[in-house]
C-alpha cells in the first residue's frame, strides 16, 4: 500500500467517526500512528510525517532545517540510520523547542518503521 | 498615575517571570536555551526590582540622587537580557538555524544607530543626568547603547523567525523583537526629541507586556508538544 492510499483510508476512517467523542478521537490517532508505522514507510514519507508534526511548533523550514542537521550528523536517512537519526533529531528539537517537543518527536519517530 | 504605570510594569514582569522559569525547566540543564531563559528570567526579576524601586521612590518623594541608584539595576537587567538573547541565538545556531542577512538589514542597522546615537548626544535630557553621583550619570548615558545591542541581536532573531516559515516559536521571537524595538523607540522619543505626554507613558507601560507575550507564546510551544504527545501516545484527556 502506498502513502496516498494509506492516507485516504485513514481519512475515510476519520470522516466516518466525525461524531466520535474525545476518547474515540484519541484512540483513532493512536491507531493511525500504529498503522502508518506498521506498514513500513519510505524514509521520505516518515520525514514528511515528522515534518507535519513539528510544523505548528517550529515552522515548516525550522523543522526541515533541524531534520537536515540531524541527517548530516548521522550520515543520511535510511532504514539502518533511522533510529540514530530520530535520536539526533529529538536532541536537536529538544535543544531549541524544549524537552517536551524533543520527547514528542523522539517517541513519534521511534514508533515509525522505515522500510 | 505614574505610580500605577510603574505597578503595571511590575505586573508585566511578574507574569513573565514564571513563564521564563517554566521554559527554563523545559530545557536541558546548562544548555544554551537553559542559560537563555535563566538570564531572561533574571532580567525580568531585576526589572521588577527596578520598577518597584520607582514606586517606593515616588511614594517616598526621594531626592533625584537617591533615585538615580536605579541605574545599577537597569544596567544589570539590560546585560542579563543581552546575554539571554545571545544564548538564544546560539541555541538556534547549534540546531542549524543561522540568520541569513539581507541587504535591507543594513537599513535596519542604520535605523538602530539613528535611534541610539542621538540619545547619547542628548543625554543631559535624561532623568538622572542631574544626579550628584557621576557613575549613575555615566550608566544612564550608556543605556541607549546597552539597549541597542540586544536590538541588533533581535534583528538576527527576527531573520531566524522569518526563515522558520511559521510556527509558534517564530511568533514568540517576533514579540521579543517588538519588545526591544518599542523600548528603543520610546527612549529615542523621550530623550532625543524630548517628547512627553500620556501616550508616551502608556507606550512605556505596553513594552514589558510585549516581553510577557513573547514568554507566553514560547511556553505555548511546550504546552502544544505535551498536548500532542498525550493525544497521540498516552491517551490522556487533559494537557499537563
Amino acid at each position: 500500500m502506498n502513502w496516498e492510499m494509506a492516507l485516504q483510508q485513514e481519512g475515510a476512517r476519520w470522516r466516518a467517526a466525525s461524531s466520535a467523542g474525545a476518547q474515540d478521537v484519541e484512540r483513532l490517532l493512536r491507531g493511525t500512528m500504529a498503522r502508518l508505522g506498521g506498514s513500513g514507510l519510505q524514509a521520505e514519507e516518515a520525514l514528511a510525517l515528522l515534518g507535519h508534526l513539528l510544523e505548528p511548533l517550529c515552522g515548516r523550514s525550522g523543522a526541515a532545517s533541524a531534520m537536515a542537521t540531524a541527517a548530516r550528523q548521522c550520515g543520511g536517512v535510511s532504514r539502518r540510520t533511522w533510529p540514530r537519526f530520530v535520536t539526533s533529531l529529538s536532541e536537536l528539537i529538544g535543544s531549541f523547542c524544549g524537552l517536551a517537543a524533543g520527547q514528542l518527536v523522539g517517541q513519534a519517530g521511534h514508533s515509525l518503521e522505515v522500510a | 498615575m505614574y505610580v500605577w504605570q510603574e505597578i503595571l510594569k511590575v505586573a508585566a514582569y511578574a507574569v513573565a517571570l514564571p513563564y521564563c522559569w517554566r521554559i527554563r525547566g523545559d530545557s536541558t540543564p546548562h544548555s544554551p536555551m537553559w542559560r537563555a531563559w535563566t538570564l531572561m528570567g533574571l532580567s525580568a526579576l531585576l526589572s521588577m526590582v527596578r520598577h518597584s524601586y520607582e514606586v517606593v521612590a515616588e511614594l517616598g518623594n526621594w531626592a533625584l540622587t537617591t533615585r538615580s541608584w536605579r541605574q545599577v539595576v537597569i544596567v544589570a537587567s539590560l546585560l542579563a537580557l543581552t546575554g539571554g538573547l545571545l544564548e538564544l541565538g546560539r541555541a538556534f545556531r547549534d540546531a542549524g538555524m543561522v540568520p541569513r542577512w539581507r541587504r535591507v538589514d543594513w537599513v535596519w542597522l542604520l535605523l538602530i544607530a539613528c535611534l541610539a546615537i542621538p540619545v547619547v548626544i542628548h543625554r543631559e535630557r535624561m532623568g538622572d543626568s542631574a544626579s550628584d553621583i557621576a557613575a549613575m550619570r555615566y550608566l544612564q548615558s550608556l543605556s541607549s547603547v546597552l539597549l541597542a545591542v540586544p536590538v541588533i541581536v533581535a534583528l538576527g532573531l527576527h531573520r531566524i523567525s522569518r526563515s522558520m516559515t511559521g510556527g509558534r516559536w517564530a511568533v514568540a521571537l517576533r514579540w521579543m523583537v517588538a519588545f526591544l524595538l518599542v523600548r528603543l523607540v520610546n527612549l529615542y522619543l523621550g530623550t532625543a526629541l524630548a517628547m512627553t505626554g500620556d501616550w508616551m507613558h502608556w507606550s512605556n507601560v505596553a513594552a514589558p507586556w510585549l516581553f510577557t507575550m513573547a514568554a507566553m507564546e514560547r511556553w505555548s510551544v511546550t504546552r502544544a508538544a505535551i498536548r500532542m504527545r498525550q493525544q497521540i501516545f498516552l491517551g490522556a484527556n487533559k494537557p499537563a
